[in-house]
């Protein structure tokens, strides 16, 4: 199954292109740890970042969110497919292959509170991917780049000497964006980046990544349960189900306009921030739990809990269609 | 705690110059961790008299005074004599030397021992983690006395070889809370933060895991140097430690001290006290090291 974007190994535009990307878990039981199944997490995932773009994949918790861009950076063994870096198909590099690629992927994780370790000064944890990879000449150097650094994302280059535990949530979320551009990346991955962060420090932060984005023609493939978050920051979306995607598209499009079922009902349970509106609003709740991955639905992953099932949804995996702006997984659209 | 310290503090200089870090640290052991400072204190006397014992001690350790045999502390037998009218003080001085020698050692080594087995079964985890581990439960049935007795009897009572089991006892058992702390600060962000931006298993043990089990470490250190001690007095006193006529704590309390205690109570106090004040103050001293030494406890009580 494929995104259906043409040929793009040659695109010079392409970043990172994911195809049919698969990450299975194995269920271990016994004494033994022998492997009795295999629970499909991440279930033929497959799509594209272009250069200087914001791709944000939403989807519930448990849905693949984390393990597709951890498989993205191999950081997760991955069952099959192909990841391709700058057209350079990197899914079977070995650790040593993929240390000089890795200055080029960095990441921001959710929690800053454990992202930064807490015996480190904080010069010396921005400085960390330098020091990894061997930035710099000398060290004086180093320590501009550390300072330059700190003042790109808001902080105050004196405060090198200070631990992690001295600063606030936002200004350790800052902290993990400074490390994070040290090495002069090409693709950040924001896992959750704001989640943790107050709605005003949110803001900050989110304005933060876009400023940054524009002056250093960043890629980001931000992961986020939070819509609203998403809305005003992504240039496209993913929504992912159950370990594979229902529908990509441009932000406005998807959120203006959703077409699977699912996409409609997740924007559906957005609360509204007018009290007097929401009181007149019903959020109609998806029907049922989320099935088990251990035994994943056939056919399409949501004909259980889908208002508007038809009987071949529950039997036949749906192709991606063209709809609109957006590319939708669903029996509904496509050829009729 | 110190979220609302941070920038309302001016007085606290927020670089230390990299030279006044021991007066610094000193400084703020004795302010924030009086107790701990005691403790300091007391080790640092201990090492002291074990250091230049020969020096100090005022009369040989196996020089005997028949006609002032079981004497009561004096000033010229601050510690009195015992039943060979050897002064107490002297042995008790020499006895901190070998007590020092063989805690500092068998402890030093028990660490090394615990952090090699410990990382390599937690960090590495897997099939590693199962071998060592289930070496670790085998060596672990067997009673540590019963091991010590085995060796002492087959190769002979002597420092070395006391050293040696001592270390091997301590470390292995001591691996296990290695490994759980080797385990927790693995699964950390900040660990996977350094493995996904490229750096090696090196790197990641010397900047990530090292640090962040210094806590544990410290005190496992100052814990086991109290044991040791302990335990060579105890082998002492089955006349399986350090042969005589060398006097150890531990030879002092069970040999004369038992015999004649109630003839001389302080030929058991002296070297009782000594032992427990010893002890004790290492253990206060490690803990105050652990929590100074820790970034986020700074400014706090």
């Amino acid at each position: 199954m494929k995104e259906p974007v043409s040929d793009l190994s040659k695109d010079n535009d392409i970043l990172v292109q994911v195809e049919d990307l698969k990450v299975h878990f194995p269920i271990a039981e016994g004494v033994f740890r022998r492997t009795v199944g295999w629970v499909p997490v991440v279930d033929g995932v497959s799509f594209v970042l272009r250069r200087g773009e914001t791709f944000s994949l939403v989807g519930e918790s448990g849905c693949g969110k984390s393990t597709t861009a951890y498989a993205m950076l191999r950081m997760q063994p991955v069952t099959s497919g192909r990841i391709l870096f700058q057209g350079e198909d990197i899914t079977h590099y070995s650790p040593s292959r993929m240390r000089p690629l890795r200055r080029r992927m960095q990441m921001v994780y959710q929690d800053p509170f454990g992202s930064l370790n807490p015996r480190m000064k904080v010069g010396s944890i921005i400085g960390e991917p330098l020091r990894v990879h061997k930035l710099f000449t000398d060290k004086a150097k180093y320590k501009e780049r550390i300072g330059e650094l700190m003042r790109l994302v808001g902080l105050l280059p004196e405060m090198a000497d200070r631990y992690p535990h001295e600063f606030s949530g936002g200004q350790r979320q800052r902290i993990a964006i400074a490390r994070a551009l040290a090495p002069d990346p090409d693709l950040i991955i924001c896992d959750e980046a704001v989640s943790a962060l107050d709605v005003s420090i949110q803001a900050q932060v989110l304005n933060l990544l876009m400023d940054l984005q524009e002056q250093l023609n960043l890629t980001y493939f931000f992961i986020a349960h939070d819509l609203s978050v998403v809305r005003h920051f992504s240039h496209r979306v993913a929504v992912m189900y159950l370990g594979r995607m229902v529908e990509i598209g441009p932000g406005n499009e998807l959120f203006s306009n959703p077409r699977h079922p699912y996409t409609q009902a997740l924007l559906n349970a957005v609360p509204t921030p007018h009290p007097e509106v929401e009181s007149h609003f019903s959020h109609e709740v998806i029907a049922g739990e989320v099935p088990s991955l251990r035994n994943p639905p056939k056919g399409c992953r949501f004909h259980p809990r889908c208002p508007v099932a038809k009987p071949e949804c529950s039997h036949v995996r749906p192709e991606w269609a063209e709809e609109g702006g957006t590319t939708v997984a669903c029996h509904l659209y496509g050829e009729r | 705690m110190n979220e609302v310290n941070m920038g309302q503090n001016p007085a606290v200089p927020l670089l230390v110059p990299r030279k006044g870090a021991l007066y610094s640290f000193i400084f703020r052991l004795f302010k924030e961790k009086p107790l701990g400072a005691v403790g300091g204190v007391i080790f640092l006397l201990f090492l002291f008299c074990g250091i230049f014992a020969d020096v100090l001690a005022p009369y040989g350790m196996n020089e005997t005074n028949m006609l002032r045999r079981l004497e009561a502390p004096s000033l010229a037998h601050p510690m009195g004599t015992d039943h060979l009218g050897r002064d107490v003080l002297s042995r008790i001085l020499i006895g901190a030397k070998l007590s020092m020698i063989v805690g500092f050692l068998a402890a030093g080594m028990a660490t090394v021992v615990s952090i090699v087995l410990g990382i390599a079964s937690g960090y590495f985890g897997k099939r590693t983690d199962m071998v060592i581990q289930r070496f670790v439960d085998a060596w672990m049935t067997f009673p540590d006395l019963i091991l010590l007795i085995v060796v002492v009897s087959m190769i002979g009572p002597g420092i070395p070889q006391i050293v040696v089991v001592l270390a091997l006892l301590y470390g292995i058992a001591g691996s296990r809370i290695i490994r759980g702390s080797v385990v927790s600060i693995r699964e950390n962000l900040h660990t996977h933060a350094a493995q996904s931006m490229g750096a090696r298993p090196l790197h990641i043990l010397c900047y990530h895991i090292l640090p962040n089990i210094m806590p544990v470490v410290i005190v496992l250190f100052t814990i086991r140097v109290g044991a040791v001690i302990l335990t060579e007095a105890g082998l002492s006193f089955l006349g399986l430690g350090v042969p005589p006529p060398a006097p150890t704590w531990g030879s002092m309390l069970s040999g004369s001290g038992r015999t004649y205690m109630y003839l001389g109570p302080w030929l058991a106090l002296a070297p009782g006290l000594c032992l427990t004040l010893v002890v004790y103050a290492i253990n206060v001293f490690g803990d105050a090291l652990r929590d100074l030494l820790d970034p986020r406890m700074k400014g706090s009580r």
